[in-house]
């Protein structure tokens, strides 16, 4: 579904993905971990072309990502931000229904339906008129998650989603994250909670220095760490 | 001895006002000097905001580098010569030859003159707005102009309106360079009154008066409509 071929990314003089190459399948469940600085986000971010690749290429769906496919294939990628990143200057449902209305995939009317009923499955019907500012950082993640979802997206990327969040706040977004991959969508995960990836991923990537040093599946990449940097890493963290 | 001192008074303000029904000339210069500050806020506006996006497409995008250039070069010969100039040119050099209305004139030299200044600030308007904003609308894959147009450029004026609104008030307040070239606005209609009295008090206070009320006014309305847009409570 999704194929990263020789991926580089560099700021100025600074490299900071080296040469990536990564696949995964409908319905994977991906979770990336490393230290800060790793180029995780960076990957991430490099894969809907928020950050343009200074080399390589992204193939999705059989077609590879340029500039005049861009918008649409944008489209079947959702993506959620640590900073949420909702639209200041609407209200909750115009968040929610900005994107399928612009891009002509639903008329306003249906767009308004299936908000009303994303809203509703994430006990937040009562908010469809009020602006961001005035949600907790909880409700706006959760927002943030069922925007992305009014796409119909097939695969979602999550930037540390739950890192901006006060610890009370993350398990309401951990289990609307978890409920979307019961589902059965394809995720691709930057995060530091272990425990949410061991349950949840059917593979993990540990990146250090802009590389993908060990990637299998979570039971065997937390018990059995292949390299020395992972073990240190997954000392600290624990 | 007061008593004669507002006698005088009052019969100044008499031969300056009422007299030959003088205050036309002043309500003629108020007509003049609110139409071309309106018309020339809204062309202002427009070609300014039109700029700022030139601008902004070109930083964001690298889009349409010849009119960038324009944009700035427009820019930066507006900001760097008087708007005296800018109208005289316009009127004794543009128009020359060609029957315009005089206010025409004033409307464009001023609408012109302020699109220069309105582009600055809505572009810094436009810097100022969060990157996750655009993130996220590109993201969902909406075109870099759906963007601007649906979440940047919105926040963008709101963020700049006090700074907007200082910049009507000055437009407001410039018109008066018009009365160089002979529109009757509200300098010149003071002019014109005290030319014939040979009394300058009241008829420059009165303008000067009646420029505070409008100032005043305007800063209000202004006010109002950023209290409005702030009660959402966004940002």
């Amino acid at each position: 579904m999704l194929t990263v071929k020789q991926l580089e990314k560099s700021f100025g003089d600074t490299k900071i993905l080296k040469g990536i190459d990564f696949s995964m399948e409908k319905g994977d469940r991906v979770v990336i971990i490393g230290p800060s600085g790793s180029g995780k986000s960076t990957f991430l971010r490099c894969l809907n072309m928020l950050e343009k690749p200074t080399k390589g290429t992204i193939t999705f769906e059989k077609v590879e990502l340029n500039q005049h496919n861009l918008a649409n294939l944008r489209q079947k990628i959702g993506m959620v931000f640590q900073s949420f990143n909702l639209f200041s200057n609407l209200t909750v449902e115009n968040n929610l229904i900005l994107a399928p209305v612009k891009t002509k995939k639903m008329t306003e009317e249906e767009a308004k339906k299936k908000a009303k009923a994303l809203l509703k499955r994430i006990n937040l019907e009562d908010k469809a008129d009020v602006y961001p500012d005035s949600l907790s950082g909880g409700q706006k993640q959760r927002v943030a998650i069922i925007r992305s979802l009014m796409m119909e997206p097939d695969i979602m990327l999550f930037d540390e989603p739950t890192s901006a969040l006060d610890p009370e706040m993350i398990e309401e977004v951990l289990t609307l994250m978890k409920e979307v991959a019961h589902e059965g969508m394809s995720m691709i995960i930057v995060t530091h909670e272990l425990e949410f990836a061991r349950e949840i991923a059917t593979k993990v990537i540990f990146m250090d220095q802009g590389k993908i040093m060990e990637e299998s599946p979570p039971e065997e990449l937390f018990e059995h760490p292949k390299t020395e940097r992972l073990r240190e890493f997954l000392s600290k963290i624990k | 001895m007061i008593l004669s001192f507002f006698g005088e008074l009052s019969h100044d303000f008499y031969r300056a006002v009422i007299e030959d029904d003088r205050y036309l000339y002043l309500l003629e210069g108020l007509k003049n000097t609110l139409i071309i500050a309106f018309f020339a806020v809204i062309l202002g506006a427009a070609l300014g905001t039109i700029i700022a996006l030139i601008k902004n497409n070109y930083k964001e995008n690298g889009k349409h580098k010849i009119m960038n250039g324009l944009c700035n070069l427009y820019v930066t010969i507006i900001r760097g010569t008087p708007a005296l100039l800018q109208l005289m040119i316009i009127y004794y050099v543009i128009f020359k030859s060609v029957d315009i209305s005089m206010t025409l004139v004033g409307i464009l030299a001023f609408g012109l003159n302020s699109a220069a200044y309105v582009s600055e600030v809505i572009r810094a308007g436009m810097e100022s707005v969060d990157q996750g904003q655009k993130e996220a609308s590109l993201a969902l894959g909406l075109s870099y102009g759906q963007t601007v147009r649906s979440v940047i450029l919105p926040q963008a004026i709101k963020n700049v309106l006090p700074a907007l609104g200082n910049e009507f008030i000055t437009l407001l307040k410039e018109t008066s360079v018009a009365s160089y070239i002979g529109i009757v606005e509200l300098i010149k209609a003071s002019d014109i009154i005290a030319s014939t009295t040979y009394d300058y008090f009241f008829p420059l206070i009165i303008v000067a008066l009646i420029y505070l009320v409008l100032t005043i006014g305007l800063s209000r309305i202004l006010k109002l409509l950023e209290r409005k847009w702030n009660r959402h409570a966004y940002r």
